[in-house]
Formats: C-alpha cells, sequence, structure tokens
C-alpha cells in the first residue's frame, strides 16, 4: 500500500479545521493542521507537505500573505495551494472578491464551506 | 397737514375782526392777538401756521414778534400788515422773513389772495418735506435688505457663488471660500474657471444658464475639494423669461457620505460575522455526513457538540446586535427601579461558580460590608455584570483566579472584576469596546464570543450614568472595573 500523501490544512475555526480534517481524512489523505499563516509556515518547514488548503481570512499572517511567501520560496514554490474564502458577492472592505482569488498564484480556490466530493476532487486533481 | 392755524396779531379791534371776517369761511382756523406779548403767548401756547402781524403796536411791536417768531419757530409764516404803507418797513420786515405784506387799507379779497400764497407755500413745504422723507426711508430700507441679505448669505453654512450669464463671479459668500478651497482672492469679477478648479463644476454652471434650467451634481472628493460636495445651481431668470445669471449653492456632504460608509461597511461586517460562524456549522454537518461512517462515536460526539455551541453562540451573537441597535437607536426603555447592589453580584456569583470550578477556577469574593443601592433596571445590569464576570472565567486559563470585590466611594458604588487570564495586549486595550472586535491569537483560538459583549456593556452601564474601566497586562490579568451613582440607602430602603 502506497504511502498517504499528506495535506496540511490551515484556517483558523478550531471547528472548521476539525470538520475539513475529518473528511480530508476520509478521503484517504494523512492531514496536518496549523491555525493562522505563521504557523503553516512552520508546519511546511518542519514537513513538506503534499498539498496545502489555505483559508485566506486569518489573523497574524492571512492566506494571500502565506501563500506568497510559499510560492516564493523555491523548496515549497511547487506545492499546489488550495485557497479557501468565504468569497462574497459585493467588493467590501473586508472581503476578498473573485478577482483577488484570481490574482493570487494559488493553484485553485473554493468557497467555504467546501462540499466533500468537491474538495476531494480538487485534491486528487492537483495531486496527479 | 390738518386745518392752517392763522392768528391775527393787531392792537385795533376793526382791524382783527376784520381781518377774521375776511377769512371766514375758507377753512382756517382764526385766532385773535391784541398785543405783541399775547401773541408770542398763544403761539408758545398753542402754536401756530400763519401770523397776521401789525408792525406798528404798543408794548412790544411787529418786528420785535417777527423776530421772536423768526428765532424760535422759524416754521411760521408771517404776513406784515401796516397801517402807515410805507415800503421801507414792509422790506424791512420781508428781509427779517416775513412771508409777504399787506398795506392797509386792504380789501378782503388782497388778504384772502395773500393768505392762500402763505397757505399754498406751507402746503409745498410739507409735501417736499414729506417727499424727502420717504426718500430717506425706502433708501433705508434698500441699505437694511442688502446688509440683510449679506448678513443671511455669510451665515450660511453651504457655499454659494453667483454669476452673470457669462459666466463671471458677482457674489460669493465666505463659506464658499472655505468649502471650494478657493486660493486666489477676489474672485469677483473673474470667470468662473478662476475660482473653481474643475472642468465639471464650471460645465455644471453654463449648463443651467444655457439651458435655463436647475442642474444638481455631486462631486467627490479630489474634483474640487478636499469633501464630498452636492452642487445644486439653478439659472436666475428675468420677468420676461431670459437667464440673468446663476446661483449655485455646494453643501459639504462628506457626513453624510462616511456615515453611510460607515452604515454599508457595518452590514458587510455583520453579514460576515453571521456567515463564518455558519459556514463552519455547514462544515461539521458535511464532516459529520461523511466522517461518522468511519470516525469513532466519540468524535462523532464532540462535532456535534460543537455544533449545538456554535449554533448558540450564533443566536446569541443576533440576540446581541439586536441589543445593541437597540441601545442605541434609543428605542430600549429602562425600567429604573432602586435594587440592592449585593443581590445582584451574588445572584451572578452563584450561577457562574459552578462553570468556573469545573474548570480548575477559584473565586475569591471581597464585599463592601455597607448596604449600597443604586437605581437601575435590574435586567440590563444583571446582564451587563455577568457579561463581565463570564468574561473573565472564559479568558482565564484552567486553575487560575476570580476576584470580585465591591467597595463604596465618592458617591460611587464599585465593582471590580480581576482576573488571572491570558490579558489584552496594549494594542489591542483602546479596541475592546469596539463592535465585533475579538482579541485573536493562539491563546483566544478556542474561546468563542460575538465580539458584541463589551460593546453592550459599555453602552449599558453609560445608558446608566455609570463608568467603566479597563487595565490589563498580558499574561498577568484584567482588570475591570464598573462604577455607578449610589442612591440614598435610608430612603429607598424604607420605600422596599
Amino acid at each position: 500500500m502506497a504511502e498517504k500523501k499528506k495535506i496540511l490544512l490551515i484556517d483558523d475555526d478550531p471547528d472548521f479545521v476539525e470538520a475539513v480534517k475529518v473528511i480530508v481524512e476520509n478521503g484517504g489523505y494523512e492531514v496536518r493542521v496549523a491555525y493562522d499563516g505563521a504557523e503553516g509556515l512552520e508546519a511546511v518547514a518542519l514537513e513538506k507537505p503534499d498539498l496545502i488548503v489555505l483559508d485566506v481570512m486569518m489573523p497574524v499572517m492571512n492566506g494571500h500573505e502565506a501563500c506568497a511567501k510559499l510560492k516564493a520560496d523555491p523548496q515549497t514554490a511547487k506545492i499546489p495551494i488550495i485557497l479557501l474564502t468565504a468569497v462574497a458577492d459585493r467588493v467590501t472592505t473586508s472581503t476578498y472578491t473573485h478577482r483577488d482569488m484570481l490574482e493570487s498564484e494559488a493553484e485553485d480556490y473554493m468557497p467555504k464551506p467546501v462540499e466533500p466530493a468537491e474538495l476531494l476532487g480538487l485534491i486528487k486533481g492537483w495531486l496527479k | 397737514m390738518g386745518d392752517i392755524r392763522i392768528l391775527i396779531v393787531d392792537d385795533e379791534k376793526v382791524i382783527r375782526e376784520g381781518v377774521e371776517r375776511a377769512l371766514a369761511g375758507m377753512g382756517y382756523v382764526v385766532t385773535k392777538a391784541e398785543s405783541g406779548e399775547r401773541g408770542i403767548e398763544m403761539i408758545k401756547a398753542e402754536g401756530c401756521d400763519i401770523v397776521l402781524l401789525d408792525l406798528m403796536m404798543p408794548g412790544i411791536d411787529g418786528f420785535a414778534v417777527l423776530k421772536w417768531i423768526k428765532e424760535n419757530q422759524p416754521q411760521i409764516e408771517v404776513i406784515v400788515v401796516t397801517g402807515f404803507a410805507t415800503v421801507s418797513k414792509a422790506v424791512t420786515a420781508m428781509k427779517q422773513g416775513a412771508f409777504d405784506f399787506v398795506g392797509k387799507p386792504f380789501t378782503p379779497d388782497y388778504i384772502r389772495i395773500v393768505v392762500r400764497k402763505a397757505v399754498d407755500k406751507l402746503r409745498l413745504q410739507e409735501e417736499a418735506a414729506q417727499l424727502r422723507e420717504e426718500r430717506t426711508l425706502s433708501l433705508a430700507a434698500i441699505n437694511q435688505e442688502q446688509s440683510r441679505l449679506k448678513t443671511v448669505f455669510s451665515c450660511m453654512a453651504e457655499a454659494v457663488i453667483i454669476t452673470d450669464r457669462e459666466g463671471l463671479v458677482v457674489h460669493h459668500n465666505p463659506a464658499a471660500i472655505n468649502i471650494l478651497e478657493i486660493q486666489t482672492d477676489p474672485v469677483v469679477g473673474k470667470p468662473l474657471a478662476a475660482s473653481i478648479n474643475d472642468a465639471a463644476a464650471v460645465e455644471m454652471v453654463f449648463e443651467a444658464i444655457e439651458q435655463a434650467k436647475v442642474v444638481t451634481r455631486e462631486f467627490a472628493p479630489g474634483s474640487i475639494s478636499r469633501r464630498f460636495l452636492w452642487a445644486h445651481c439653478s439659472p436666475v431668470k428675468s420677468a420676461s423669461g431670459g437667464v440673468l445669471g446663476s446661483v449655485t449653492v455646494f453643501e459639504d456632504i462628506s457626513t453624510h457620505k462616511e456615515i453611510d460608509r460607515m452604515k454599508s461597511d457595518f452590514v458587510a461586517m455583520v453579514a460576515h460575522e453571521l456567515k463564518s460562524p455558519l459556514a463552519s456549522i455547514e462544515q461539521m454537518i458535511y464532516a459529520l455526513q461523511v466522517g461518522c461512517k468511519y470516525e469513532t462515536l466519540s468524535s462523532c460526539n464532540a462535532l456535534h457538540n460543537r455544533m449545538v455551541v456554535r449554533t448558540k453562540d450564533l443566536l446569541q451573537l443576533i440576540e446581541n446586535l439586536l441589543n445593541l441597535s437597540k441601545l442605541e437607536s434609543g428605542t430600549v426603555v429602562f425600567h429604573l427601579e432602586p435594587i440592592r447592589g449585593k443581590e445582584i453580584v451574588e445572584d451572578i456569583i452563584e450561577i457562574i461558580t459552578p462553570q468556573a470550578e469545573g474548570r480548575g477556577l477559584k473565586i475569591d469574593y471581597e464585599p463592601c460590608h455597607e448596604d449600597w443601592w443604586i437605581n437601575v433596571d435590574y435586567d440590563h445590569i444583571r446582564s451587563a455584570f455577568l457579561n463581565i464576570i463570564s468574561n473573565a472565567v472564559k479568558y482565564t486559563p484552567d486553575g487560575g483566579r476570580i476576584r470580585i470585590a465591591t467597595s463604596l466611594a465618592g458617591g460611587l458604588a464599585s465593582l471590580v472584576v480581576r482576573d488571572s487570564g491570558i490579558g489584552i495586549g496594549q494594542d489591542d486595550l483602546p479596541h475592546i469596546f469596539d463592535r465585533f472586535f475579538r482579541v485573536k491569537g493562539k491563546a483566544t483560538r478556542h474561546i468563542t464570543g460575538s465580539g458584541l459583549g463589551l460593546s453592550l456593556v459599555k453602552k449599558v452601564v453609560e445608558a446608566h450614568k455609570g463608568f467603566i474601566d479597563v487595565q490589563s497586562e498580558p499574561g498577568v490579568g484584567t482588570a475591570f472595573t464598573l462604577r455607578f451613582p449610589l442612591i440614598e440607602t435610608m430612603k429607598t430602603a424604607a420605600e422596599a
């Protein structure tokens, strides 16, 4: 049996992290968690994951910053990143728009909450 | 002018009565004096318009009377009557200010003609005086009207710019210089473009003039000035309908715009605050759908419990939001009544103790030994106290300590709630009463809350004329102090 792929899940809401962890684990992956961008970078440095699921709105270091840092580092640039966000329909100061997502260097993005089948499909696709 | 009053001064009775007869039926009021002294007395007492004056009288003669009249009542016209028709005397009298003279003997007709001439002169003089007065009055009115307009103009908060048909500035008020940030001075007589450095604004004025219609427009900051302006430009039309110029009023609507923006921001913030816990709840539902097939029962139970907690929190958040909105709009009616402070505090301690002990927290209570009363709305104050004390429990790590103390000083009752919790950083401290503000970090990650609790507490405390203070040191703890005006214990105790 092949070794399980490692997914790093970064989000500041522990309940959300727990819920996504259950879903991704059930998809047959090994899950590591971190609760903000800075913690996420530490986790990546400690153990390189095969894919990162990254929330955008977080305290300390937000998802965009963490993503930019990961993509700027040749050691981690190749790790696929799926951004998660509560994308709003309207442009406001406190939420991110689809355009923000498209301009990001992340491989993909999904609105929160994530449907299990969709998330697992996306992860599977980027791990090929 | 009313009836013309004529005084006849003559020492000869025949002349006095002759003249009186001659003037009868002409609408004059005629009186008679038999000497110079009597004449002056009567003028002093009753006044008159025309004096028919005999020059040659015993005692004070006609010349003396004439002199007195011209010195004291120059408006009286004097007609000299002289028995010795010496032209030289009459001329002297004329030189001294007499209006005309009549030589004796005279015909009644002649008297009438001379008197009529004098009356006509008086009437003309009066008319002239009236006209002069009217003219001065209307000039005063015009001056007043102008200065009134000027005062209104300069008192206006809105900028006013008046132009002629060619767009030359005719007038502007002080607010215009201020609001439109006009640098060059003076601008009167120059084209509008010299005052307003914005093509769209100038175009608006010309549009109003050329199309003879009212034009309104908004100007964003950075166009005309640094403010948000609303402009109302109307053409000034003459009676025949031609456009004479324009009057433009600029209103500074920056504050309205700011309130508008804050409202939108608030709605966005509320939407986000409602959406993110819901997203987490939905995610947990998804997790349970797929997870329970594989996961252990305890893990599923944990997810279930969290869903219940998050749902309750969400409901609480909506509740808090509604309360806050009511407090801010001033629609909350506080039912003030004297409340024994000790009771309210001890009631809350009783509620919170099991919860605290469950986490190994120790609650110390140092009550004030005096009986103290405050005039408050029981429900609102109870929830405010509960909020502060349960915050202390929430933000204190297991095994910590919470000290609750009450005291009286300077007419105020104080409740101090001190915890040995995680504390609040200097950067966060000024924001803890802001709506939706929550301290975010590793230590607070697992603590849920709406971020509205302290905003509510502050509003409630202030509505009761109380004060709220906070002191905190990260890693050491936080102390909240609530103060309320005391009411007289004896009196209210008796009432209660």
